[in-house]
């Protein structure tokens, strides 16, 4: 693996192919349509439970936005009180350094059994892979990741990961690959996870986690989570990693309130997720409970190159909620894996050209009609749409068909009678072509966007004269109707 | 190498040459929630967990052998907590207790029905259940077993999570602070919650008000 | 009142209707209405797909032909009404700036004017038959615009309103996004259809000539009887 080489798997580029396969696949798109509504409607009754969300958002945005210009110090204070309480703190710069730390600390700690939490930075490191590739087997431990784990497939979504998966599929999953009864209950299949991965939890020496947030005025990491394994993952263990990415720092420990009234409501609807767990330095005495060590790996891969300016720095306020795929028409129509990256849906679109760079990912902001749903959704008030549009400008995707055509429109359009004129010869064109399936499919040949519209939309007759036309044929002087 | 001369720092620092960070805003001052026993209980049965209210020590201790009659418990792992010491000898079954001399074995920790402890802190608006590492040898205790017992003393509620913060930081912050809130859950399949995942399956807080 | 017509370039080209329709309505409220001919577009197609230099030798165009009156500009398109408010961050000095400036704080949507600015909501309009307005996503979301087409539509005698479920749901045009992502963008009209379907509608209206493009091209690909019409010509109606 070398530096700048794109997120494990990634293939945003086949947004086109996957996009497709993803389309055509009915069971999929009907559990997307069902879970991203049903995620929706939870935000919303959570919402309506939350008189002053806007007075939380606009704190959030607030914090991120001064604690991002301010990075360098945050992550300063940080290290210092973290490493007074005696937490290991490691950089990494890249994907290959922060997974090369884990395997190093697993060396010299003689441990191999590793259990894992949700994580999305691992998966964006490719951890697993790399943990594989030195002979251990990381175990995911989260439900919805110990069944993609086993499918071998990648996360579909940023909080629900497996949600692309039918009862059914997970109990034929479960059947085929623990030999066990199959079963579509899912009480039962949840039971399935508790008791296979309970053996794992004891036995495992390294347990590796992520991390929510980071405050830098204590040294304190939290993690949260429903299911607890996140926990059993962080205090069986005789060692902790956690891993986490450098954005996620905030400037004191009472602003975990307002974060943590909007991520849970965000998210999944609820006022606050089951546990939260705040680490200040690993134990005190050996005798005490916990791990006998515990690091932290702190990583950039990227998100540096965000800081540069305001706007780009609003990516890295994400709080990782999951709230603008719920919402985005285009993820409910094609959901994560057509995104081809670890991170999907807008937020995805805006930060994986950062983290992957624009030869992999320079596609993925073209994948939005800039509807603006997002925006309105994310909790720490991120400008979307404006992120959007500002990597679509900078980018440099457009093929020469694209180029030519808007510079030529441009001083077509820059011209009042040309483009009159110029706009009357296209419309009696196609025109013409409404007249006959024969000429309409060489009208589409001749304008090759035309062809991709006719291909499943019509178009509305095309008028005879134009609204300018009709201004100066006498409009102009009719007298007011009554 | 320090910190400071990281080269990721570096990167960081560079990258945010002149820029002129807005402010930070103060630590809003939320309207303090109803605090309160009723809010406490509230919150946490809306999350199936069970709140008895009880106004003695002695009391809560009978409803801690209620449960374990009801639940057929067999064995009980409880922390070291000072205020659970009357309580050990006289639950009525098995109790083993999670000393620092004497720990429970991991693989008898398995094995167990339930864990009982204390809380060092209950926060009224959300029903949560905060357990300080350095307090009590409660961690494991409160994870591990299927069902979980917690103690809470009625004077240890703070209205809401802000005020458990400011509380906490008035000392060193414990190495491990756990929020608890009900038992575990999940939606992860087809959305559906299911109660009762890795962690406890169920959460009984005996809130002791006298 | 003086008002000045910005057509937009689709309005202009492929649906001329709705523009006499706008100037019709506008005219019946009470206004005079003028048009300068040395508009074409607001340069939106472009910027949105991250030409910013070719928007702007566009939008210049704006500058030109609006930029020195003093009469609200109105706009039958919340997408280019949008556009036409971001203008001083496209032309950000000088001259230009102060034209922009001029234009993004006299520019109103259609539905916007008629019930803020002129407090009017009955235009004596009929239109028989029940109807379903989509929200346009620049119309609701960039310029705030939700209650007043409701309201103006609320008064139209006969017409029976209703809510589908999704109506501020992206109808998935998108502008070079329903070429490029062409699928994509059809299944995300597909899946607003099934909801109006269910409405039982005889149309779906709305603020954009670009939704109704989408939306109507899809309906009638699928055989529908469902028509896709603007609020202005419904409003035009008798």
């Amino acid at each position: 693996m070398t530096p700048g080489e794109p997120i494990v798997d990634l293939d945003a580029r086949n947004f086109g192919d996957r996009s497709q396969e993803a389309l055509a696949d009915d069971s999929l798109r009907g559990a997307l349509d069902k879970v991203t509504t049903e995620f929706a409607n939870r935000r919303q009754r959570a919402l309506a439970q939350a008189p002053d969300w806007e007075t939380w958002r606009e704190q959030a945005r607030a914090i991120k936005a001064h604690t991002l210009a301010s990075l360098d110090s945050y992550l300063l204070q940080f290290v210092e009180r973290a490493e007074e309480r005696g937490l290991q703190v490691h950089f990494a710069e890249d994907r290959e350094e922060a997974c090369s730390i884990v395997s190093a600390i697993a060396k010299q700690t003689e441990a191999s059994r590793v259990v894992k939490s949700k994580s999305m930075v691992t998966e964006e490191i490719g951890l697993n892979e790399h943990l594989l590739s030195q002979g251990m087997e990381p175990v995911e431990t989260d439900l919805g990741e110990w069944i993609i784990q086993l499918a071998g497939e990648k996360p579909s979504h940023i909080i629900a990961p497996a949600i692309h998966k039918t009862r059914q599929e997970v109990g034929r999953l479960f059947s085929e690959e623990l030999g066990i009864p199959e079963s579509h209950d899912v009480e039962e299949l949840t039971n399935v996870a508790r008791r296979f991965l309970r053996a794992r939890f004891a036995d495992a020496d390294l347990g590796v986690s992520g991390v929510n947030f980071l405050v830098a005025e204590t040294g304190s990491f939290l993690v949260l989570e429903n299911e607890g394994n996140a926990r059993l993952c962080m205090s069986l263990p005789k060692v902790h990693i956690a891993v986490t990415g450098i954005e996620k720092v905030i400037p004191r420990l009472a602003d975990l309130d307002v974060f943590l009234r909007l991520l849970p409501r965000s998210g999944t609807g609820q006022a606050l997720t089951t546990y939260q767990t705040l680490f200040t330095g690993p134990k005190l005495a050996p005798g005490d409970e916990g791990p006998e060590e515990l690091h932290l790996v702190l990583l950039d891969n990227g998100r540096s190159k965000q800081l540069s300016t305001p706007l780009e720095r609003e990516a890295l306020a994400c709080i990782r909620c999951g709230a603008c795929l719920n919402v985005c028409p285009v993820y409910k129509q094609v959901g994560g894996h057509s995104y081809g990256s670890v991170y999907p849906g807008p937020i995805g679109a805006v930060i994986t050209p950062a983290l992957a760079g624009q030869d992999c990912a320079g596609n993925l902001p073209h994948v939005s009609s800039l509807c603006g749903a997002c925006r309105d959704v994310c909790p720490v008030k991120i400008d979307l749409p404006e992120l959007l549009l500002d990597l679509r400008e900078r980018g440099t995707e457009a093929g020469w068909g694209e180029r030519w055509g808007f510079a030529a429109w441009s001083r077509i359009a820059a011209r009042p009678r040309l483009a009159g004129f110029l706009g009357r010869v296209l419309t009696r064109t196609v025109r013409l072509g409404q007249s006959s399936g024969a000429l309409s499919r060489m009208v589409g040949k001749l304008l090759p966007p035309l062809g991709v519209w006719n291909d499943k939309r019509s178009l509305p007759q095309m008028p005879k004269h134009s609204f300018r036309q009709e201004w100066k044929g006498g409009l102009d002087k009719q007298e007011p109707p009554t | 190498m320090s910190a400071t001369d990281h080269p990721l720092l570096n990167a960081v620092r560079s990258r945010l040459k002149g820029t002129q960070p807005p402010p930070l805003p103060p630590v809003l001052d939320m309207p303090t929630a109803r605090g309160g026993v009723d809010a406490f209980c509230q919150a946490l049965e809306a999350v199936e967990g069970q709140v008895h209210r009880v106004k003695s020590s002695e009391d809560g201790l009978l409803i801690l052998r209620g449960l374990a009659a009801d639940r057929s418990w067999n064995a009980i792992a409880c922390s070291d907590a000072a205020a659970l010491s009357s309580w050990r000898d006289s639950v009525g079954l098995a109790c083993h207790v999670h000393g620092l001399r004497d720990p429970i074995p991991r693989s008898e920790l398995l094995e167990m029905d339930v864990g009982l402890c204390t809380a060092q802190l209950g926060i009224a608006e959300t029903g949560t259940l905060v357990l300080c590492s350095e307090s009590e040898r409660h961690r494991l205790v409160s994870l591990v077993p299927p069902a979980s017992v917690i103690v809470l003393f009625a004077r240890d509620l703070v209205p809401d999570l802000a005020s458990a913060l400011r509380q906490l930081q008035t000392q060193a912050l414990p190495t491990t602070t756990s929020f608890i809130t009900g038992p575990s859950r999940t939606a992860d399949i087809e959305l559906t919650l299911t109660v009762g995942v890795h962690g406890p399956r169920s959460v009984d807080v005996i809130l002791i008000e006298g | 009142m003086k008002v000045s017509l910005f057509v937009s370039c689709l309005v202009d080209t492929i649906a001329p209707q709705v523009g006499v329709a706008t100037v019709q309505v506008l005219r019946r409220a009470g206004c005079t209405v003028v048009f300068d001919a040395r508009q074409t577009c607001c340069g939106q197609p472009a910027f949105n797909a991250g030409h910013k230099d070719e928007a702007c030798r566009v939008a210049r165009g704006v500058l030109d032909s609006l930029g020195s009156t003093n009469e609200p500009i109105i706009v039958p398109s919340g997408s280019c009404a949008a556009m036409l408010a971001r203008l001083p961050s496209l032309f950000e000095v000088g001259e230009d700036h102060e034209r922009a400036l001029s234009v993004a704080n006299r520019t109103r949507e259609f539905s916007q004017f008629l019930v803020q600015d002129l407090n009017l909501m009955d235009l004596g309009a009929r239109w028989p038959g029940k109807t379903t307005w989509h929200d346009a996503c620049h119309t609701l979301r960039e310029l705030g615009v939700r209650d007043e087409p409701r309201q103006l539509l609320s008064h139209v005698r006969d017409l029976e309103l209703v809510e589908a479920q999704g109506c501020d749901t992206c109808c998935g045009f998108g502008g070079t996004f329903a070429i490029k992502h062409a699928d994509v963008s059809v299944a995300m009209s597909d899946w607003k259809i099934r909801h109006i379907e269910e409405a039982g509608v005889a149309a779906v209206l709305s603020s954009d000539v670009s939704c109704l493009l989408q939306l109507g091209g899809r309906l009638d690909a699928l055989g529908s009887k469902v028509k896709a019409l603007h609020l202005a010509e419904v409003l035009n109606s008798r």
